[in-house]
């Protein structure tokens, strides 16, 4: 477990602006899930559509949506003892990211997970962004971002 | 031998091409070829072809979703990838892949390897086009969007949905949103033709 956490470190310490602007943002999006699930027992699906636009996106979006995934990412795993992972980010008219586990519910009160949270959620005041959280105990939790994409 | 092949694609005018060219070789014989992957799955099923063509860059098809369902069904079947693109990273489920510009000696050649020889051809050139990048955890649809499709066909309203799958009303919303979105559907007789389409529902 601390394993995983320091690789999402070094993957953050990795993420430099010459970063975005050097691979393609689906690969980096992929490369990041990958690191964080390595070697784990827990199952991903990663939808990015269409991938044109998503590559096509600002890069204060690209870092704010990474670094949004990168947390969440970490909840799940630290926190929700996850066997399947779900990543469906969309872009249309708004840019809809959501982010679902199966595993305990999402506690918004522990410290950790508020601090996990308030990071999320400082991220997404700045795009003009939203959080919905679904949580209901023993179904997984759904985190459901929306930014407007102007 | 007669090499029975199956052909999926989403452009009508390459299965039209791609038939036209098989035509002139007797020891070739297209069972279908087919812009459905319900349909091609049920040719597939009764027939058991010898080889499938097929893409993998197909947005909305998921050629790489298809090539999954065919090599844990049928995994006898030799799997043949023609794309527009260059570069595939190695991809352990495909018998061939050959860029959409090869020669048609070269696609003969190909499938006369992987259907009686047994070999593996994969044809990367030095033209690059575009990197292509395959993970195997990549889809098109999620699991959850294929549930809540389902559901919407069977005449369940969105709280019957959020009830039934322990998420709110707004996610289902949102959900429903983003799968009109991606199948490019605007009402449910139209979403339902997909789905079916897609072999996302049978009948």
């Amino acid at each position: 477990m601390s394993d995983s956490i320091k690789n999402l470190r070094n993957i953050s310490h990795d993420l430099s602006a010459n970063f975005l602007k050097n691979k393609d943002f689906d690969v980096l999006l992929h490369q990041l899930i990958m690191h964080v699930f390595e070697h784990k027992n827990i199952k991903t699906e990663v939808s990015l559509f269409p991938k044109e636009k998503i590559n096509a996106l600002p890069e204060r979006y690209k870092l704010n949506i990474y670094r949004i995934l990168q947390e969440s990412l970490q909840n799940s795993i630290k926190h929700a003892a996850a066997s399947f992972v779900s990543v469906n980010l969309i872009i249309t008219h708004e840019i809809t990211l959501i982010i679902e586990d199966n595993g305990s519910s999402f506690d918004t009160n522990t410290k950790a997970n508020g601090i996990g949270l308030q990071n999320i959620k400082d991220r997404l005041q700045s795009l003009n962004g939203t959080l919905h959280i679904d949580s209901t105990l023993n179904s997984g939790t759904t985190l459901n971002i929306n930014i407007p994409n102007d | 031998m007669i090499k029975k092949i199956v052909i999926v694609d989403d452009h009508q005018l390459f299965l039209d091409g791609i038939c036209a060219l098989f035509s002139k070789h007797k020891d070739i014989k297209v069972l279908l070829a087919t812009t459905s992957i319900q349909e091609a799955l049920r040719v597939i099923e009764a027939e058991s072809p010898h080889l499938i063509i097929t893409d993998i860059s197909m947005p909305e098809m998921n050629g790489i979703e298809f090539i999954a369902i065919l090599k844990k069904k049928h995994p006898q079947i030799k799997i043949m990838v023609l794309s527009m693109f260059a570069n595939i990273q190695s991809y352990k489920a495909i018998d061939a892949y050959l860029l959409k510009e090869t020669s048609e000696d070269e696609l003969i050649t190909a499938i006369t390897e992987v259907v009686e020889k047994n070999k593996k051809y994969l044809k990367v050139t030095e033209n690059k086009i575009e990197n292509i990048n395959l993970y195997d955890n990549q889809v098109f649809l999620t699991a959850r969007e294929k549930e809540i499709i389902k559901l919407i066909i069977q005449e369940y309203n969105t709280s019957e949905i959020a009830d039934k799958l322990y998420i709110s009303k707004h996610t289902v919303m949102t959900h429903r949103k983003n799968i009109f979105f991606k199948l490019e559907v605007s009402n449910i007789a139209g979403l339902t033709k997909k789905a079916f389409q897609l072999g996302i529902v049978t009948k």
